[in-house]
């Protein structure tokens, strides 16, 4: 609390006497710049200026076949089912990786049963896949590299493996679904939808 | 002279909003950078994938009606006992006059159905009658798994029994298993008939069976098992050709001769229950059988039938299934390639002709089951 004429005010009246005071300075301040400026725009001036254009770049993945949106019915404890299906990376970045994401809808315990219930496996071909059927089986006339070891056919941004990710490439890719021959006889009469999600994210920033 | 004190400002509240917001604001701008960057997604689907509503399987029936004419004459109904409303009655001993936990009859059913498929209506029908007149006959009952013994439930107690019978006329009592709630339980069921009797005399029972249904139609599953505790000492008595090794088989009725005849057989009727729209991959036949005299060799073929059609003939008169001169069952196993269809599999009746190398002498059976191989789409 401080003392002035014989008064008593508190601290806050101290505060607003500072803060005017700080107020006017600064306005003070203010018009002194701008004449000040305005001085300096009344002289000679010369300006020199360049210009060039910076384009950011497309991340396209796409899949131009697929046969993931054949099911299979009615399967049995041990069936397997083969899918093809082709990632392009058509847009002028790369990729530094993609995932899979699966989910079911509806959903049953062909899908909830991750012991018994269907498993995926995704191999990749260096050319494309040769498919006979259906029933559709594929052979690799070149090499094979392991995209995803067996898994529960429900995953949340599972990584994928062995895939090329270059900006106009193209990866052959081979889903085998598989229901286990461990599956029982609860498992008889069931049904469930999938969908497939591949998610690519662009490779890392640098220098251009 | 005191002053009001002046408003403050910036007040507080409006300080800590301030502090809020740009906390938040930062908040948001570090994430936005952390998840900055392009992506694309590409998706496959939907496919959809059904299984099987039965799986591919071998389910095996045993025979429970026998029509026994190896004498030549007539035909003996020799059925089980226990698994059709006739006038074949299995007595038991004599119980007490009181309900005991240890004086019981109890039945094992026998597992010929797919399993995992849900059951409705499952009913457990018991029909009997006091022995004696003037004597009243109650029962309540237990079920298990069988093969845990399990309770999974009870009907009835001993100061509510399910019914009594207070007459020699049978009665058939149903009482609905609420706890059978699919075919894997069915396949392994055992209820236990807990009973007293007013004279401490025997109760006579003419039918242990279970009905229901599915998805894919009714059912009846038959007893193969039955052991008697009503004295408090157990006998078990299986249904003779339903388990082989058990030290119970079927003696023929009467004597066979030592050629093959047309009037001498025994005919086995199945009732397996394949489900409509199924497809058969394979059935077979085990029957194993011997002599029932040391030293004598008996032979066998057999037909197969769907009511009064001829199906097929497996072996002949003049070239046996196979014969046996040995003090051990020959265990033989007959594919039955003409078994196709449902329907026939359904009403599925093997006539065996039997011949035995002394003559007038009997056979013994051991074992008479169905093996089909189904599934359903």
């Amino acid at each position: 609390m401080g003392e002035v004429s014989g008064l008593a005010i508190d601290d806050n009246e101290s505060m607003r006497l500072s803060l005017h005071k700080v107020v006017v300075s600064i306005a003070i301040l203010g018009v002194a710049a701008a004449i000040a400026g305005l001085g300096t725009f009344a002289t000679f001036t010369s300006t020199t200026s360049a210009t060039h254009t910076i384009a950011s770049g497309t991340l396209t993945l796409t899949a131009p076949f697929s046969r993931l949106g054949t099911g299979a019915s009615p399967i049995a404890a041990g069936d397997t089912m083969q899918r093809a299906i082709d990632l392009s990376y058509s847009g002028s970045i790369s990729f530094s990786a993609v995932t899979l994401t699966t989910s079911a809808s509806p959903s049953s315990l062909l899908d909830t049963d991750t012991t018994d219930g269907l498993h995926i496996v995704i191999d990749k071909c260096s050319v494309a896949w040769t498919e006979s059927g259906p029933p559709y089986t594929y052979t690799c006339g070149g090499s094979t590299s392991s995209v995803l070891a067996s898994s529960a056919i429900i995953g949340s941004n599972v990584a994928l493996s062995n895939l090329t990710l270059t900006a106009g490439s193209l990866d052959h890719l081979r889903a085998t679904i598989t229901f286990p021959s461990t599956a029982g006889n609860t498992l008889q009469n069931q049904s469930s939808t999938l969908t497939y999600a591949f998610t690519g994210t662009q490779r890392a920033g640098q220098s251009q | 002279m005191s002053r009001q004190p002046p408003d403050s400002l910036v007040s507080r509240r409006a300080l800590r909003w301030a502090v809020i917001a740009g906390v938040a604001a930062a908040s948001f701008t570090t994430v936005s950078l952390a998840f900055a960057g392009f992506n694309s997604a590409a998706s496959g689907g939907p496919g959809t994938y059904a299984s099987k509503r039965i799986f591919p399987g071998i389910r095996t029936s045993s025979a429970w009606t026998l029509r026994d004419a190896s004498g030549g004459g007539a035909e003996t109904n020799a059925d089980d006992t226990l698994s059709y409303t006739d006038a074949l009655l299995k007595t038991t001993g004599n119980w007490a006059t009181t309900f005991s936990s240890t004086r019981y009859v109890e039945f094992d059913f026998n597992s010929a159905r797919p399993g995992g498929v849900a059951v409705s209506s499952a009913t457990f029908a018991y029909r009997m009658a006091a022995n004696s007149a003037g004597d009243t006959a109650c029962f309540y009952f237990e079920v298990y798994r069988a093969s845990s013994s399990t309770l999974i439930g009870t009907h009835g107690s001993t100061g509510v029994p399910v019914a009594c019978n207070a007459t020699t006329t049978q009665t058939t009592y149903s009482t609905t298993l609420a706890e059978v709630t699919d075919t894997t339980i069915l396949n392994d069921l055992r209820v236990r008939v807990y009973a007293k009797e007013s004279g401490s005399r025997p109760m006579k029972q003419d039918l242990a069976s279970v009905t229901g249904s599915t998805a894919y139609g009714s059912f009846t599953t038959y007893e193969k098992i039955y052991r008697d505790q009503s004295t408090g000492t157990p006998a078990t008595t299986n249904w003779s050709v339903a388990t082989s090794g058990d030290s119970t088989a079927y003696v023929s009725a009467g004597n066979w001769a030592t050629t093959f005849a047309a009037a001498r057989y025994m005919k086995f009727t199945f009732d397996p229950h394949v489900p409509s729209g199924s497809v058969i991959t394979s059935a077979s036949v085990d029957f194993y059988y011997k002599n029932n005299t040391a030293g004598d060799t008996v032979c066998w073929y057999f037909e197969t039938y769907n009511g009064a059609t001829l199906l097929g003939t497996h072996g002949s008169s003049g070239s046996p299934v196979s014969c046996n001169s040995t003090a051990g069952f020959t265990t033989d196993n007959v594919t039955l390639a003409e078994l196709t269809s449902v329907t026939d599999a359904n009403n599925l009746t093997i006539k065996v002709y039997m011949k035995d190398s002394t003559g007038a002498r009997k056979s013994q059976t051991d074992l008479v089951q169905l093996n089909i191989n189904h599934y359903l789409d």
